[in-house]
Protein backbone atom coordinates (compact mmCIF):
# COMPACT_ATOMS: atom_id res chain seq x y z
CA UNK A 1 0.00 0.00 0.00
CA UNK A 2 1.16 3.26 -1.07
CA UNK A 3 1.38 5.61 2.39
CA UNK A 4 3.42 8.36 0.94
CA UNK A 5 3.71 9.77 -2.91
CA UNK A 6 5.45 13.26 -4.11
CA UNK A 7 4.56 13.60 -7.56
CA UNK A 8 7.19 16.69 -9.42
CA UNK A 9 6.87 18.70 -6.45
CA UNK A 10 8.89 22.35 -7.03
CA UNK A 11 9.39 24.47 -4.08
CA UNK A 12 10.48 28.26 -5.62
CA UNK A 13 11.41 31.17 -3.00
CA UNK A 14 11.29 34.20 -5.39
CA UNK A 15 13.66 32.86 -8.15
CA UNK A 16 15.45 30.41 -6.52
CA UNK A 17 14.32 26.44 -7.11
CA UNK A 18 14.81 25.05 -4.26
CA UNK A 19 13.65 21.65 -4.96
CA UNK A 20 12.51 20.78 -8.30
CA UNK A 21 10.34 17.76 -10.13
CA UNK A 22 10.70 15.71 -6.62
CA UNK A 23 9.20 12.03 -6.81
CA UNK A 24 8.60 9.32 -4.25
CA UNK A 25 6.83 6.81 -3.50
CA UNK A 26 6.84 5.12 -0.22
CA UNK A 27 4.97 1.94 0.61
CA UNK A 28 3.97 0.12 3.98
CA UNK A 29 7.18 -0.32 6.17
CA UNK A 30 9.51 1.12 3.73
CA UNK A 31 12.91 2.48 5.14
CA UNK A 32 13.91 5.24 2.56
CA UNK A 33 16.79 7.80 3.31
CA UNK A 34 17.37 11.62 1.42
CA UNK A 35 21.51 12.43 1.54
CA UNK A 36 22.63 15.31 -0.18
CA UNK A 37 25.11 18.20 0.39
CA UNK A 38 24.09 21.05 2.49
CA UNK A 39 21.84 22.84 1.18
CA UNK A 40 20.71 20.57 -1.51
CA UNK A 41 16.61 21.44 -0.24
CA UNK A 42 16.18 18.13 2.02
CA UNK A 43 15.04 19.73 4.46
CA UNK A 44 12.90 21.92 2.02
CA UNK A 45 11.43 18.35 0.77
CA UNK A 46 10.27 17.59 4.31
CA UNK A 47 8.85 20.99 4.87
CA UNK A 48 6.88 20.69 2.07
CA UNK A 49 5.65 17.03 2.69
CA UNK A 50 4.77 17.86 6.11
CA UNK A 51 3.05 21.35 4.95
CA UNK A 52 4.95 23.87 6.62
CA UNK A 53 5.37 24.95 3.44
CA UNK A 54 2.68 25.16 0.60
CA UNK A 55 4.40 23.45 -2.89
CA UNK A 56 4.95 25.87 -5.91
CA UNK A 57 3.58 22.94 -8.12
CA UNK A 58 3.34 19.46 -8.09
CA UNK A 59 1.02 17.08 -5.61
CA UNK A 60 1.60 15.08 -2.37
CA UNK A 61 -0.48 12.07 -1.24
CA UNK A 62 -0.56 11.03 2.16
CA UNK A 63 -2.40 7.32 2.32
CA UNK A 64 -4.09 7.68 -0.61
CA UNK A 65 -5.27 11.88 0.57
CA UNK A 66 -4.41 14.93 -1.50
CA UNK A 67 -2.49 16.85 1.36
CA UNK A 68 -0.68 20.06 -0.45
CA UNK A 69 -2.34 22.85 1.28
CA UNK A 70 -3.27 21.36 4.25
CA UNK A 71 -1.91 23.11 6.99
CA UNK A 72 0.61 20.50 8.82
CA UNK A 73 -1.70 20.07 11.84
CA UNK A 74 -4.23 18.62 9.41
CA UNK A 75 -1.13 16.42 7.87
CA UNK A 76 0.13 14.99 11.71
CA UNK A 77 -3.66 13.70 12.13
CA UNK A 78 -3.66 12.10 8.96
CA UNK A 79 -0.95 10.05 10.31
CA UNK A 80 2.44 11.45 9.53
CA UNK A 81 5.05 13.12 12.26
CA UNK A 82 8.40 14.26 11.86
CA UNK A 83 10.89 15.54 13.83
CA UNK A 84 13.10 18.42 12.89
CA UNK A 85 17.01 19.19 12.11
CA UNK A 86 17.71 21.84 15.14
CA UNK A 87 15.38 20.18 17.74
CA UNK A 88 12.32 21.66 18.57
CA UNK A 89 11.30 20.48 21.95
CA UNK A 90 9.56 22.40 24.02
CA UNK A 91 12.46 23.29 26.47
CA UNK A 92 11.11 24.44 29.50
CA UNK A 93 8.66 22.00 29.97
CA UNK A 94 9.00 18.40 31.58
CA UNK A 95 9.83 15.26 29.51
CA UNK A 96 6.76 14.25 30.71
CA UNK A 97 4.74 17.07 29.10
CA UNK A 98 6.57 17.00 26.06
CA UNK A 99 5.27 13.56 25.16
CA UNK A 100 1.84 14.21 26.83
CA UNK A 101 1.28 17.31 24.52
CA UNK A 102 1.63 14.89 21.39
CA UNK A 103 -1.41 13.07 22.87
CA UNK A 104 -3.71 16.51 22.50
CA UNK A 105 -5.52 15.24 19.42
CA UNK A 106 -6.28 11.99 20.40
CA UNK A 107 -7.64 13.18 23.55
CA UNK A 108 -11.37 12.40 23.61
CA UNK A 109 -12.53 15.33 25.52
CA UNK A 110 -13.73 18.78 25.21
CA UNK A 111 -13.54 21.86 27.42
CA UNK A 112 -16.90 21.43 28.93
CA UNK A 113 -15.81 18.24 30.32
CA UNK A 114 -12.07 19.39 31.29
CA UNK A 115 -13.69 22.42 33.02
CA UNK A 116 -16.18 20.31 35.13
CA UNK A 117 -13.62 17.68 35.67
CA UNK A 118 -15.99 14.82 34.05
CA UNK A 119 -15.11 11.41 34.60
CA UNK A 120 -14.46 11.41 30.84
CA UNK A 121 -11.72 14.01 31.35
CA UNK A 122 -10.30 11.73 34.34
CA UNK A 123 -10.33 8.41 31.88
CA UNK A 124 -8.23 9.90 29.11
CA UNK A 125 -5.83 12.11 31.24
CA UNK A 126 -5.14 8.52 32.78
CA UNK A 127 -4.92 6.42 29.59
CA UNK A 128 -2.68 9.00 28.25
CA UNK A 129 -0.32 9.29 31.85
CA UNK A 130 -0.26 5.65 30.95
CA UNK A 131 0.72 5.94 27.00
CA UNK A 132 3.60 8.50 27.99
CA UNK A 133 4.56 6.50 30.61
CA UNK A 134 4.92 3.56 28.17
CA UNK A 135 7.29 5.35 25.69
CA UNK A 136 9.13 7.33 28.34
CA UNK A 137 9.75 3.80 29.27
CA UNK A 138 10.57 2.30 25.70
CA UNK A 139 13.28 5.03 24.88
CA UNK A 140 14.96 5.04 28.51
CA UNK A 141 13.94 8.09 29.55
CA UNK A 142 11.29 7.09 32.09
CA UNK A 143 14.10 8.50 35.09
CA UNK A 144 14.13 12.19 33.65
CA UNK A 145 10.62 12.28 33.04
CA UNK A 146 10.23 15.12 35.77
CA UNK A 147 13.30 16.67 34.10
CA UNK A 148 13.18 20.23 32.28
CA UNK A 149 13.80 18.94 28.45
CA UNK A 150 16.73 21.46 27.70
CA UNK A 151 18.34 19.70 30.63
CA UNK A 152 18.83 16.93 29.02
CA UNK A 153 21.90 15.55 27.19
CA UNK A 154 21.56 16.31 23.21
CA UNK A 155 21.58 12.35 22.64
CA UNK A 156 18.79 11.82 24.75
CA UNK A 157 16.90 15.46 23.43
CA UNK A 158 16.90 13.55 19.80
CA UNK A 159 15.38 10.76 20.94
CA UNK A 160 12.92 12.52 22.96
CA UNK A 161 12.11 14.44 19.51
CA UNK A 162 11.36 10.53 18.14
CA UNK A 163 9.30 9.74 21.31
CA UNK A 164 7.29 13.09 21.33
CA UNK A 165 6.76 12.47 17.24
CA UNK A 166 5.32 8.36 18.08
CA UNK A 167 3.39 10.01 20.71
CA UNK A 168 1.09 11.75 17.55
CA UNK A 169 0.43 8.02 16.47
CA UNK A 170 2.36 8.74 13.13
CA UNK A 171 1.83 5.59 10.46
CA UNK A 172 4.31 7.99 8.30
CA UNK A 173 7.57 9.21 10.74
CA UNK A 174 9.90 11.71 9.21
CA UNK A 175 13.37 12.05 10.59
CA UNK A 176 15.30 15.00 9.39
CA UNK A 177 19.01 14.42 11.02
CA UNK A 178 18.01 12.33 13.59
CA UNK A 179 22.04 11.17 14.39
CA UNK A 180 23.28 15.17 14.10
CA UNK A 181 25.67 15.82 16.59
CA UNK A 182 25.65 11.67 17.76
CA UNK A 183 29.08 9.88 18.77
CA UNK A 184 29.27 6.88 16.87
CA UNK A 185 28.70 5.00 19.87
CA UNK A 186 25.28 6.89 20.40
CA UNK A 187 24.76 6.70 16.60
CA UNK A 188 24.49 2.68 16.50
CA UNK A 189 22.31 2.83 19.38
CA UNK A 190 20.16 5.22 17.64
CA UNK A 191 20.29 2.83 14.16
CA UNK A 192 19.00 0.08 16.27
CA UNK A 193 16.22 1.89 17.67
CA UNK A 194 14.60 3.19 14.66
CA UNK A 195 14.93 -0.05 13.03
CA UNK A 196 13.33 -1.93 16.10
CA UNK A 197 10.73 1.31 16.57
CA UNK A 198 9.69 0.88 12.83
CA UNK A 199 8.70 -2.93 13.42
CA UNK A 200 7.05 -2.41 16.64
CA UNK A 201 4.91 0.40 15.49
CA UNK A 202 4.86 -0.38 11.87
CA UNK A 203 6.22 2.53 10.50
CA UNK A 204 7.25 3.81 7.43
CA UNK A 205 10.12 5.56 7.65
CA UNK A 206 11.62 8.61 5.67
CA UNK A 207 14.69 10.13 6.78
CA UNK A 208 17.46 12.73 6.12
CA UNK A 209 20.77 12.07 7.36
CA UNK A 210 23.99 12.80 6.65
CA UNK A 211 26.28 9.67 8.47
CA UNK A 212 26.50 7.19 6.11
CA UNK A 213 26.97 4.50 8.57
CA UNK A 214 23.19 4.95 9.51
CA UNK A 215 21.84 5.50 6.47
CA UNK A 216 23.76 2.83 4.73
CA UNK A 217 22.67 0.33 7.68
CA UNK A 218 19.32 1.39 7.44
CA UNK A 219 18.15 2.39 4.88
CA UNK A 220 16.31 -0.34 1.68
CA UNK A 221 16.59 2.98 -0.48
CA UNK A 222 18.22 6.50 -0.73
CA UNK A 223 17.38 9.22 -2.74
CA UNK A 224 20.12 11.85 -3.51
CA UNK A 225 19.27 15.27 -3.71
CA UNK A 226 21.88 17.82 -5.47
CA UNK A 227 21.25 21.75 -5.83
CA UNK A 228 17.04 20.34 -5.88
CA UNK A 229 17.39 17.84 -8.13
CA UNK A 230 17.22 14.39 -7.74
CA UNK A 231 20.75 12.82 -9.47
CA UNK A 232 20.18 9.27 -8.07
CA UNK A 233 17.90 7.11 -6.50
CA UNK A 234 18.42 3.45 -5.18
CA UNK A 235 19.80 0.94 -2.62
CA UNK A 236 22.49 1.70 -0.40
CA UNK A 237 24.95 -0.52 -2.92
CA UNK A 238 23.84 1.20 -5.90
CA UNK A 239 24.06 4.68 -4.49
CA UNK A 240 28.03 3.83 -2.99
CA UNK A 241 29.20 3.01 -6.41
CA UNK A 242 27.10 5.95 -8.28
CA UNK A 243 29.55 8.07 -10.05
CA UNK A 244 27.68 10.83 -10.02
CA UNK A 245 26.68 10.83 -6.24
CA UNK A 246 30.21 10.09 -5.67
CA UNK A 247 30.90 13.26 -7.55
CA UNK A 248 28.38 15.13 -6.08
CA UNK A 249 28.70 14.26 -2.25
CA UNK A 250 30.00 11.14 -1.04
CA UNK A 251 33.72 11.79 -1.15
CA UNK A 252 36.50 9.42 -1.42
CA UNK A 253 36.49 8.01 1.85
CA UNK A 254 33.11 7.18 1.60
CA UNK A 255 34.06 3.79 -0.58
CA UNK B 1 14.84 1.34 38.43
CA UNK B 2 18.02 1.60 36.56
CA UNK B 3 20.73 3.04 38.70
CA UNK B 4 18.60 4.64 41.44
CA UNK B 5 20.03 7.97 41.14
CA UNK B 6 17.67 10.69 41.19
CA UNK B 7 18.15 14.36 39.18
CA UNK B 8 16.61 17.25 38.75
CA UNK B 9 13.63 17.63 40.52
CA UNK B 10 11.60 14.26 40.84
CA UNK B 11 8.56 13.76 43.57
CA UNK B 12 5.53 11.26 44.03
CA UNK B 13 2.44 12.57 42.82
CA UNK B 14 1.20 11.83 46.19
CA UNK B 15 2.62 14.13 48.24
CA UNK B 16 2.71 17.05 45.38
CA UNK B 17 -0.98 16.27 45.72
CA UNK B 18 -0.62 16.60 49.63
CA UNK B 19 1.04 20.08 48.71
CA UNK B 20 -1.73 21.20 46.71
CA UNK B 21 -4.47 19.86 49.68
CA UNK B 22 -2.41 22.47 52.10
CA UNK B 23 -1.77 25.18 49.67
CA UNK B 24 -5.54 24.86 49.06
CA UNK B 25 -6.49 24.86 52.56
CA UNK B 26 -4.77 28.17 53.42
CA UNK B 27 -6.57 29.87 50.33
CA UNK B 28 -9.83 29.02 52.17
CA UNK B 29 -8.81 29.77 55.22
CA UNK B 30 -7.50 33.46 54.31
CA UNK B 31 -11.00 33.50 52.50
CA UNK B 32 -12.91 32.40 55.34
CA UNK B 33 -11.13 35.00 57.89
CA UNK B 34 -11.80 37.75 55.30
CA UNK B 35 -15.54 36.77 54.75
CA UNK B 36 -16.19 36.99 58.45
CA UNK B 37 -14.80 40.32 58.66
CA UNK B 38 -16.82 41.58 56.18
CA UNK B 39 -19.95 39.97 57.24
CA UNK B 40 -19.51 41.06 61.18
CA UNK B 41 -18.60 44.12 60.06
CA UNK B 42 -15.08 43.85 61.07
CA UNK B 43 -14.06 44.90 57.89
CA UNK B 44 -15.54 48.43 57.12
CA UNK B 45 -17.32 49.63 54.53
CA UNK B 46 -14.65 51.20 52.43
CA UNK B 47 -12.34 48.43 52.66
CA UNK B 48 -14.84 45.59 51.39
CA UNK B 49 -15.20 48.26 48.53
CA UNK B 50 -11.26 47.92 48.07
CA UNK B 51 -12.00 43.79 48.73
CA UNK B 52 -14.78 43.75 45.52
CA UNK B 53 -12.03 45.73 43.25
CA UNK B 54 -9.57 42.56 44.30
CA UNK B 55 -11.67 40.28 42.90
CA UNK B 56 -12.53 42.21 39.66
CA UNK B 57 -8.37 42.91 39.72
CA UNK B 58 -8.00 39.00 40.08
CA UNK B 59 -10.70 38.05 37.16
CA UNK B 60 -8.70 40.10 34.85
CA UNK B 61 -5.17 39.23 35.64
CA UNK B 62 -6.26 35.68 35.71
CA UNK B 63 -8.05 35.56 32.47
CA UNK B 64 -5.45 37.76 30.66
CA UNK B 65 -2.56 35.32 31.99
CA UNK B 66 -4.60 33.17 29.56
CA UNK B 67 -3.47 35.11 26.40
CA UNK B 68 -0.25 36.42 27.58
CA UNK B 69 1.34 33.98 30.52
CA UNK B 70 -0.39 30.35 29.00
CA UNK B 71 -0.56 30.82 25.42
CA UNK B 72 2.31 33.59 24.88
CA UNK B 73 0.12 35.95 22.61
CA UNK B 74 1.17 39.46 23.98
CA UNK B 75 -2.63 41.36 24.25
CA UNK B 76 -2.45 44.62 25.44
CA UNK B 77 -6.47 44.91 24.79
CA UNK B 78 -7.82 43.76 28.07
CA UNK B 79 -9.31 47.26 28.97
CA UNK B 80 -11.35 47.00 25.78
CA UNK B 81 -12.74 43.57 26.31
CA UNK B 82 -13.53 45.18 29.87
CA UNK B 83 -15.27 47.77 28.42
CA UNK B 84 -17.64 45.80 26.33
CA UNK B 85 -18.61 44.11 29.34
CA UNK B 86 -18.78 46.93 31.60
CA UNK B 87 -20.92 48.75 29.04
CA UNK B 88 -23.25 45.69 27.90
CA UNK B 89 -24.11 45.07 31.71
CA UNK B 90 -25.14 48.34 32.10
CA UNK B 91 -26.95 48.69 29.47
CA UNK B 92 -28.79 45.25 29.66
CA UNK B 93 -29.40 46.37 33.27
CA UNK B 94 -30.57 49.40 32.65
CA UNK B 95 -32.85 48.69 29.63
CA UNK B 96 -33.81 45.61 29.73
CA UNK B 97 -33.50 44.82 33.84
CA UNK B 98 -32.27 41.09 33.63
CA UNK B 99 -31.28 39.59 36.61
CA UNK B 100 -27.60 40.33 37.43
CA UNK B 101 -26.73 36.29 36.70
CA UNK B 102 -27.67 36.24 33.33
CA UNK B 103 -26.47 40.23 32.72
CA UNK B 104 -23.28 38.83 33.71
CA UNK B 105 -23.20 35.64 31.54
CA UNK B 106 -24.48 38.01 28.48
CA UNK B 107 -21.61 40.62 29.12
CA UNK B 108 -19.24 37.59 29.20
CA UNK B 109 -20.70 36.26 25.66
CA UNK B 110 -20.93 39.74 24.15
CA UNK B 111 -16.69 39.96 25.38
CA UNK B 112 -16.58 36.46 24.19
CA UNK B 113 -17.76 37.33 20.75
CA UNK B 114 -15.98 40.52 20.07
CA UNK B 115 -12.34 38.44 21.03
CA UNK B 116 -13.01 35.84 18.85
CA UNK B 117 -13.63 38.47 16.11
CA UNK B 118 -10.69 40.48 17.15
CA UNK B 119 -8.60 37.68 17.73
CA UNK B 120 -9.33 35.73 14.05
CA UNK B 121 -7.50 38.54 12.04
CA UNK B 122 -4.79 40.06 14.80
CA UNK B 123 -3.69 37.02 15.99
CA UNK B 124 -1.77 35.99 12.89
CA UNK B 125 0.56 38.83 13.89
CA UNK B 126 3.35 37.88 16.63
CA UNK B 127 5.20 39.43 19.48
CA UNK B 128 5.41 43.17 18.95
CA UNK B 129 2.81 43.39 15.97
CA UNK B 130 0.13 42.30 18.08
CA UNK B 131 0.92 44.15 20.87
CA UNK B 132 0.48 47.06 18.88
CA UNK B 133 -2.52 45.63 16.89
CA UNK B 134 -4.73 44.55 20.43
CA UNK B 135 -3.53 48.20 21.71
CA UNK B 136 -5.46 49.98 19.01
CA UNK B 137 -8.23 47.40 19.27
CA UNK B 138 -8.68 49.29 23.12
CA UNK B 139 -8.85 52.48 22.00
CA UNK B 140 -11.22 52.07 19.32
CA UNK B 141 -13.64 50.45 21.64
CA UNK B 142 -12.91 53.74 23.71
CA UNK B 143 -13.41 56.06 21.00
CA UNK B 144 -16.32 54.52 19.74
CA UNK B 145 -17.74 54.02 23.36
CA UNK B 146 -16.97 58.08 23.46
CA UNK B 147 -19.08 58.52 20.04
CA UNK B 148 -22.24 57.00 20.83
CA UNK B 149 -25.22 58.15 22.17
CA UNK B 150 -26.54 55.08 24.26
CA UNK B 151 -23.18 54.80 26.32
CA UNK B 152 -23.15 58.30 27.30
CA UNK B 153 -20.30 59.59 25.20
CA UNK B 154 -17.74 61.56 27.40
CA UNK B 155 -20.64 62.19 30.24
CA UNK B 156 -20.72 58.49 31.12
CA UNK B 157 -23.27 55.82 32.39
CA UNK B 158 -24.61 56.49 35.84
CA UNK B 159 -27.55 54.85 37.25
CA UNK B 160 -26.15 51.69 37.27
CA UNK B 161 -27.50 49.47 39.97
CA UNK B 162 -25.37 48.53 42.75
CA UNK B 163 -25.63 44.51 42.28
CA UNK B 164 -22.02 43.40 42.74
CA UNK B 165 -21.71 42.28 46.47
CA UNK B 166 -18.46 41.23 48.23
CA UNK B 167 -19.97 37.79 47.94
CA UNK B 168 -21.45 37.76 44.29
CA UNK B 169 -17.91 39.44 42.99
CA UNK B 170 -16.23 36.70 45.48
CA UNK B 171 -18.10 34.30 43.78
CA UNK B 172 -17.13 34.80 40.44
CA UNK B 173 -13.69 35.31 41.54
CA UNK B 174 -13.77 31.88 42.55
CA UNK B 175 -15.35 30.05 39.71
CA UNK B 176 -12.98 32.14 37.43
CA UNK B 177 -10.13 30.46 39.08
CA UNK B 178 -11.53 26.78 39.22
CA UNK B 179 -12.08 26.96 35.65
CA UNK B 180 -9.11 28.67 34.30
CA UNK B 181 -7.22 26.14 36.94
CA UNK B 182 -9.15 23.07 34.91
CA UNK B 183 -8.74 24.95 31.86
CA UNK B 184 -5.09 24.31 31.77
CA UNK B 185 -4.53 21.27 33.42
CA UNK B 186 -6.00 19.50 30.94
CA UNK B 187 -5.22 18.20 27.27
CA UNK B 188 -6.39 21.73 25.74
CA UNK B 189 -4.32 23.92 28.94
CA UNK B 190 -1.49 21.93 27.21
CA UNK B 191 -2.04 23.12 24.05
CA UNK B 192 -2.10 26.83 25.07
CA UNK B 193 1.61 25.71 26.51
CA UNK B 194 2.19 24.14 23.71
CA UNK B 195 1.86 27.78 21.67
CA UNK B 196 4.00 29.63 23.53
CA UNK B 197 6.78 27.20 24.12
CA UNK B 198 7.55 26.43 20.20
CA UNK B 199 4.76 27.52 17.61
CA UNK B 200 6.24 25.02 15.26
CA UNK B 201 6.61 22.41 16.91
CA UNK B 202 2.92 22.87 18.47
CA UNK B 203 1.35 22.46 14.62
CA UNK B 204 3.57 19.84 13.96
CA UNK B 205 2.08 17.66 17.04
CA UNK B 206 -1.02 18.02 15.30
CA UNK B 207 -2.37 21.43 17.63
CA UNK B 208 -4.89 23.41 15.94
CA UNK B 209 -2.61 26.63 16.84
CA UNK B 210 -4.95 29.01 14.93
CA UNK B 211 -7.58 27.53 16.98
CA UNK B 212 -6.21 27.62 20.12
CA UNK B 213 -5.07 30.94 19.81
CA UNK B 214 -8.28 32.56 19.11
CA UNK B 215 -9.79 30.25 21.96
CA UNK B 216 -7.35 31.16 24.68
CA UNK B 217 -8.30 35.03 22.92
CA UNK B 218 -12.39 34.76 23.32
CA UNK B 219 -12.11 32.75 27.08
CA UNK B 220 -10.43 35.28 28.36
CA UNK B 221 -12.30 38.19 26.55
CA UNK B 222 -15.53 36.56 28.18
CA UNK B 223 -13.94 36.85 31.23
CA UNK B 224 -12.52 40.55 31.05
CA UNK B 225 -16.55 41.30 30.03
CA UNK B 226 -17.52 39.87 32.78
CA UNK B 227 -14.97 41.67 35.46
CA UNK B 228 -16.19 44.98 33.75
CA UNK B 229 -20.00 43.93 34.32
CA UNK B 230 -18.71 43.54 38.24
CA UNK B 231 -17.02 47.02 38.04
CA UNK B 232 -19.67 48.64 36.93
CA UNK B 233 -22.20 47.55 38.95
CA UNK B 234 -19.86 48.12 41.96
CA UNK B 235 -19.06 51.74 40.78
CA UNK B 236 -22.84 52.66 39.38
CA UNK B 237 -21.02 54.91 37.20
CA UNK B 238 -18.55 54.14 34.18
CA UNK B 239 -17.11 56.61 32.10
CA UNK B 240 -14.63 55.98 29.18
CA UNK B 241 -11.73 56.98 31.47
CA UNK B 242 -12.20 53.70 33.29
CA UNK B 243 -11.22 51.83 30.23
CA UNK B 244 -8.21 53.82 28.95
CA UNK B 245 -4.54 51.69 27.77
CA UNK B 246 -3.40 52.46 31.56
CA UNK B 247 -5.80 49.75 32.58
CA UNK B 248 -4.91 47.55 30.26
CA UNK B 249 -0.84 48.62 31.33
CA UNK B 250 -2.29 47.80 35.33
CA UNK B 251 -3.44 44.50 34.16
CA UNK B 252 -0.59 43.28 32.80
CA UNK B 253 1.85 44.80 35.58
CA UNK B 254 -0.28 42.13 38.29
CA UNK B 255 0.07 39.16 35.03
CA UNK B 256 3.90 40.06 34.81
CA UNK B 257 4.16 40.41 38.53
CA UNK B 258 2.47 37.28 39.38
CA UNK B 259 4.75 35.54 36.75
CA UNK B 260 3.45 34.87 33.10
CA UNK B 261 2.02 31.20 33.22
CA UNK B 262 1.31 31.25 36.86
CA UNK B 263 -2.78 31.28 38.50
CA UNK B 264 -1.49 31.30 42.10
CA UNK B 265 0.77 34.85 40.78
CA UNK B 266 -2.14 36.34 39.55
CA UNK B 267 -3.83 35.95 42.63
CA UNK B 268 -1.34 37.07 44.86
CA UNK B 269 0.05 40.04 42.22
CA UNK B 270 -3.82 41.40 41.99
CA UNK B 271 -4.52 41.06 45.53
CA UNK B 272 -0.66 42.86 46.53
CA UNK B 273 -1.18 45.34 43.58
CA UNK B 274 -4.85 46.78 44.40
CA UNK B 275 -3.85 47.06 48.57
CA UNK B 276 -0.63 48.54 48.28
CA UNK B 277 -1.78 51.48 47.24
CA UNK B 278 -4.66 52.05 49.67
CA UNK B 279 -1.52 50.70 52.45
CA UNK B 280 0.67 53.39 51.01
CA UNK B 281 -1.90 56.26 51.55
CA UNK B 282 0.00 56.85 54.76
CA UNK B 283 2.54 58.41 52.65
CA UNK B 284 0.18 60.34 50.72
CA UNK B 285 2.07 62.18 47.73
CA UNK B 286 5.08 59.42 47.54
CA UNK B 287 3.18 56.48 47.58
CA UNK B 288 3.21 56.05 43.74
CA UNK B 289 7.07 56.06 43.94
CA UNK B 290 6.80 53.75 46.25
CA UNK B 291 4.52 51.45 43.93
CA UNK B 292 6.72 51.90 40.88
CA UNK B 293 10.11 51.01 43.28
CA UNK B 294 8.73 47.79 44.19
CA UNK B 295 7.93 47.06 40.66
CA UNK B 296 11.32 47.71 39.81
CA UNK B 297 13.35 46.22 42.24
CA UNK B 298 11.04 43.10 42.21
CA UNK B 299 11.57 42.95 38.54
CA UNK B 300 14.97 43.40 39.41
CA UNK B 301 15.55 40.26 41.86
CA UNK B 302 12.89 38.07 39.86
CA UNK B 303 12.28 38.74 36.23
CA UNK B 304 10.38 36.01 36.19
CA UNK B 305 7.79 36.93 38.43
CA UNK B 306 6.86 36.08 41.96
CA UNK B 307 5.66 32.80 41.31
CA UNK B 308 7.80 31.83 37.45
CA UNK B 309 5.48 29.28 36.04
CA UNK B 310 4.44 27.55 39.14
CA UNK B 311 1.75 27.26 41.44
CA UNK B 312 1.61 27.34 45.11
CA UNK B 313 1.21 23.98 45.58
CA UNK B 314 4.58 23.53 43.47
CA UNK B 315 6.25 25.93 45.68
CA UNK B 316 5.49 23.03 48.65
CA UNK B 317 7.90 20.87 47.14
CA UNK B 318 10.82 22.48 46.68
CA UNK B 319 11.68 20.97 50.05
CA UNK B 320 11.66 17.59 49.02
CA UNK B 321 13.30 17.53 45.55
CA UNK B 322 15.20 14.06 46.35
CA UNK B 323 14.06 10.59 47.62
CA UNK B 324 10.65 8.78 47.09
CA UNK B 325 12.48 7.05 43.90
CA UNK B 326 10.91 3.22 45.39
CA UNK B 327 7.49 4.90 45.70
CA UNK B 328 7.24 6.40 41.95
CA UNK B 329 6.79 3.80 40.11
CA UNK B 330 3.16 3.08 41.47
CA UNK B 331 1.59 6.43 42.02
CA UNK B 332 1.82 7.42 38.72
CA UNK B 333 -1.39 7.16 37.08
CA UNK B 334 -2.71 10.09 38.75
CA UNK B 335 -0.60 12.74 37.22
CA UNK B 336 -2.89 13.72 35.04
CA UNK B 337 -5.35 15.14 37.74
Amino acid sequence: MTMLEARNLTMQFGGLTAVSQFNLTLSQGDIVGLIGPNGAGKTTVFNCLTGMYVPTSGEIHVLGKRVDGLSPHQITRLGMARTFQNIRLFKDLTVFDNIRIAFHYQAQYNLASAILRLPTFRREEQSISEKTNALLEIFGLYDHRHEIASSLPYGDQRRLEIARALAANPKILLLDEPAAGMNPYETQELTTLIQWVKDEFELTVFLIEHDMRLVMGLCQRILVLDYGVTIAEGTPREIQSNAVVVQAYLGEEAL
Amino acid sequence: MKGGMVRGRSLSPASSRIAAWIAGALAVLCLALVNVGVYTYRIDFYFTGILVVVMINIILAVSLNLINGFTGQFSLGHAGFMAVGAYASALLTIYMEWPFPVVLIGAGIISALIGFLIGLPTLRLRGDYLAIATLGFGEIVRVVILNLKITGGPRGLGGIAPKTTFFIAEIVAILTVIIFSNIVKSSHGRAFVAIREDEIAAEAMGIDTTKYKVLAFSIGAAFAGIAGALFAHHQMFIDPRSFTFTRSIEILVMVVLGGLGSISGSIVAATVLTILPEALRGIAQYRMIAYALLLIGLMLIRPQGLFGTKEIGDLFRLGQRQGNEGRRAQADGGEGQ
